[in-house]
């Protein structure tokens, strides 16, 4: 298991979604540096710079910086499990 | 898992040299390490702007820790990667769903209330064990941001335990009545938009706004029928007084229709409950 937390800087930010190969285009929506296409988050919204805040395995799932999407995310985890 | 476990042995090498300072165990260890992991297969990494500046300084080590955590994560590798606002929200809805005391109210948010809201009550139920106010804010706000009215609704009657005191036996009055799971989810729906039987007076609400929820509540359950009771709640000193400088109008205005008035509280928190009678 690897677990990065990370402290959300711009510049840190950067380097996390460089990591999983995405890019932020002009409007701000994060996308797949491969197929252009915009991420979604675990809400089925599309993922902008200033709201990302998790991403986790599991076909990656990115989640916003908020309560409600890592309860979300938590939640939907654990009936999986189940 | 050997190719996994043997790339997240070349991160922890690499990231000896180019990480600095205290890198914690992440303490949610339920649920993200498997019970047949082991700490060694369990590494945190903390990126700070100092640790970024160290990774810049070294490009060649650097780009290499970069490739081998993207193998890693190609592999199947298990990873999560929060932001501090977020490695903070994980251990707050932890903290909730794995407390004992709460599971007979998850199973029923589970099974029972639409999947849309699952996050909200949760993330309410957190409020209930916040240590304060910034938190319970912070909470309340990032509800409002995700889901408007509905949020602030769920977190006001979450907080007010009407899951418990409303909810729950509304589902359990109708759910083995022919068609009762489609009346009690509309119901519900009407109770999260707009909970008609209180008012949760907000800071951020005038004397004028409360007034008028108040009339409008009290007339809709004069017209509505079965619910003739209106809870009326305010937190933090503010709120209580502008509540107690309210009542008495109320108490004039509803002379014909108020049964009985109930007040409880305590420094900074008021309940007040109208029973409501139609006037003859």
């Amino acid at each position: 298991m690897l677990t990065i937390t990370w402290d959300n800087t711009p510049q840190i930010k950067k380097y996390i979604l460089k990591l999983m190969g995405k890019a932020v285009r002009k409007d701000g929506v994060i996308i797949d540096v491969a197929s252009q296409q915009p991420v979604v988050d675990n809400d089925d919204q599309e993922l902008t710079f200033d709201t990302f805040g998790m991403v986790a395995k599991g076909s990656e799932i990115y989640v916003r910086e908020n309560i409600v999407s890592v309860a979300n995310f938590l939640t939907k985890r654990m009936q999986q499990s189940h | 898992m050997a190719i996994v476990d043997n790339t997240l042995a070349k991160i922890r090498k690499l990231s000896l040299n180019l990480f600095t300072g205290k890198t914690e165990l992440f303490c949610n260890n339920k649920i993200f390490s498997p019970t047949n992991v082991d700490k060694s297969q369990h590494l945190h990494l903390h990126l700070s702007p100092e640790n970024l500046a160290q990774l810049n300084k070294n490009s060649l080590e650097s780009k290499e820790l970069l490739s081998i955590i993207q193998k890693y994560i190609a592999d199947g590798g298990e990873y999560i990667f929060p932001d501090s606002p977020n490695t903070k929200n994980l251990e707050k809805v932890s903290s909730v769903i794995y407390d004992r005391s709460k599971q007979t109210l998850l199973e029923f948010i589970q099974r029972v209330i639409p999947r849309q809201d699952h996050g909200l009550w949760v993330s309410a139920l957190a409020i209930r064990t916040a240590n304060n106010m910034e938190e319970i804010k912070k909470i309340k706000l990032d509800m409002v941001y995700s889901a408007g009215h509905r949020g602030a609704n769920i977190s006001n009657l979450c907080n007010a335990q009407y899951l418990e005191s409303k909810i729950i036996p509304l589902y359990n009055k109708f759910f083995e009545l022919p068609n009762g799971l489609a009346t009690f989810l509309a119901s519900y729906e009407r109770i999260v938009s707009y909970p008609v039987f209180a008012v949760f007076v907000g800071e951020t609400q005038s004397q004028e706004e409360i007034l008028e929820e108040i009339r409008t509540k009290i007339t809709m359950l004069l017209k509505g029928g079965d619910q003739y009771q209106l809870d009326i709640h305010g937190i933090n000193v503010v709120n209580v007084n502008k509540i107690k400088v309210l009542l008495p109008i109320i108490t004039n205005e509803y002379e014909h229709n108020i049964e009985q008035k109930i007040e409880q509280g305590r420094e900074g928190f008021i309940k007040v409950q109208i029973i409501l009678k139609q006037s003859k």
